[in-house]
């Protein structure tokens, strides 16, 4: 082609103006990019145009400056990378989807395949392995689970056995405190003179309560009894059991004396006697 | 400060640019701005839009300044056109044709004659002479074009003449321009 004619068609004059449609705009930008001469010309247009324009400058709001500046630091801050691609100078066209994109974007795919699969993968065992851990755990939290509550039916069995007994206590403690007892302390006799026990006796409610101090273990067969005794004459009081290792020998007994002036235990057969052995007096105090 | 502006070579500013140098910006901001303002005001009519689209100019400057060849234009000619082909692309978008009722040529011409920058800018010496070496016709010719984006067809059209007069007279205008600047 003849560059000089092409030069003087017009048609560059068209194309710096932005004349010609988007295909008459790219023959020419082809042109240019093929002939030196052809640019050269296109650029001296170009320059009388935008010198022209400068016969209407204007100047924009003073703010604008820093709000441009303000733009291009955000740019820098939020992504440095992301450069758009916009035509040449004086281009009308879009150049979105070059081959070079394209084919970065097909070697890229496999690549990516792989890591997915990677990931999956590693995801799975890292599942099992979880799975197993926490299958684990959840069993040896069920054992220690069993233990406790266990353990806690003990702690109520317990806890029911020491309300009993302070129950049991505070009525001992509320009848021994009461004013009106009588205490008789009974002293150990010859055949066990270590022996010492003693008597609470309210004359008006009449109960009798006893506390076996230190008095040996009687034999199986055997039990102790409490009598009364008033004007020599004995009357029976109960048995009671001896508790061994608990220091608890507080027995309220199960009859109630209207009047005495002593108290003695003896050894009976088990269920006690009618009368007491003599012979196996252990304790007596008088009141 | 104009004269320190005019110290620093464009090749400079290029360089800057290619580096990230924000501070390239604020310079071309002051040496261009009113330039390209204008360019954009007079295409988009609406000074509003206009200071939005030259801001978008210089973030193209800045995103795309790699792609710009020295040896094929001069700067200010580059971002012209950056800041033409958006003001152009604005008031072709649909909203903007919806919002602004097209005019008639004939108030165009009015419009051309009353535009104080068009007949008197006492920073730019020799505008005057520049304007008065086109002929009325002529400046309406490249404002179609230029300003409002008409295609060589469309002007054609509206003024009544063969494509290949609108070709023409073109080239007349724009060999006077260059007549002023050679």
């Amino acid at each position: 082609m003849n560059t000089k004619e092409y030069i003087q068609s017009g048609v560059l004059e068209l194309y710096a103006a932005g004349a010609l449609s988007d295909s008459e705009a790219r023959e020419v930008e082809a042109m240019a990019a093929q002939y030196p001469e052809v640019q050269a010309e296109l650029s001296a247009i170009q320059d009388a145009l935008v010198s022209y324009s400068a016969s209407f400058k204007k100047n924009p709001n003073p703010e604008l400056r820093s709000a441009v500046l303000n733009r291009i630091d955000e740019i820098e801050g939020i992504s440095s990378t992301n450069i758009l691609s916009i035509p040449e100078a004086a281009g009308k066209s879009n150049t979105i989807g070059t081959p070079g994109n394209n084919s970065f974007n097909y070697v890229q795919k496999p690549a990516r395949f792989n890591y997915l699969m990677a990931a999956v993968w590693i995801f799975l065992v890292l599942n099992i392995i979880g799975n197993v851990y926490f299958f684990t755990k959840l069993k040896n939290t069920e054992e220690q689970m069993a233990g406790v509550v266990n353990e806690n039916n003990k702690m109520k069995l317990e806890y029911e056995k020491i309300r009993l007994d302070m129950d049991k206590k505070s009525t001992d403690m509320k009848m021994v405190m009461n004013r009106s007892n009588k205490i008789v302390d009974l002293k150990g006799m010859e055949i066990a003179p270590q022996s010492f026990a003693t008597v609470y006796w309210n004359p008006n409610s009449k109960k009798v309560m006893l506390n076996v101090n230190s008095l040996p273990m009687p034999p199986a067969d055997k039990q102790y009894q409490l009598w009364a005794l008033k004007d020599g004459k004995p009357i029976d009081a109960g048995v009671f059991d001896m508790q061994p290792g608990t220091g608890d020998d507080m027995h309220m007994m199960p009859v109630t004396i209207a009047d005495a002036d002593a108290f003695a235990v003896t050894l009976e057969k088990k269920g006690g006697s009618p009368q007491p052995t003599l012979t196996q007096l252990y304790v007596m105090g008088k009141i | 400060m104009k004269d320190r502006l005019q110290e620093i070579t464009e090749e400079q500013i290029v360089t800057s640019l290619k580096q990230k140098n924000r501070d390239a910006v604020g310079i071309l901001y002051d040496k261009y701005s009113s330039l390209l303002f204008g360019i954009i005001a007079r295409i988009v009519k609406s000074d509003e839009t206009a200071e939005d689209l030259l801001q978008e100019v210089y973030v193209k400057v800045w995103k795309n300044i790699d792609s710009y060849d020295p040896s094929k234009a001069k700067l200010i000619t580059w971002m012209g056109n950056i800041a033409r082909n958006l003001a152009i692309d604005k008031i072709r978008s649909k909203e903007y044709k919806n919002s602004l009722q097209n005019r008639d040529i004939e108030d165009y011409v009015n419009i051309i004659e009353e535009s104080p920058a068009a007949a008197f800018n006492p920073e730019h010496i020799g505008v005057k002479d520049m304007i008065n070496k086109l002929t009325p016709e002529q400046r309406i010719l490249i404002d179609m074009v230029y300003f409002r984006g008409f295609t060589q067809a469309e002007t054609a059209e509206k003024l009544g003449v063969p494509l290949g007069t609108v070709k023409t007279r073109i080239r007349t205008a724009i060999n006077n321009l260059r007549d002023i600047y050679t």
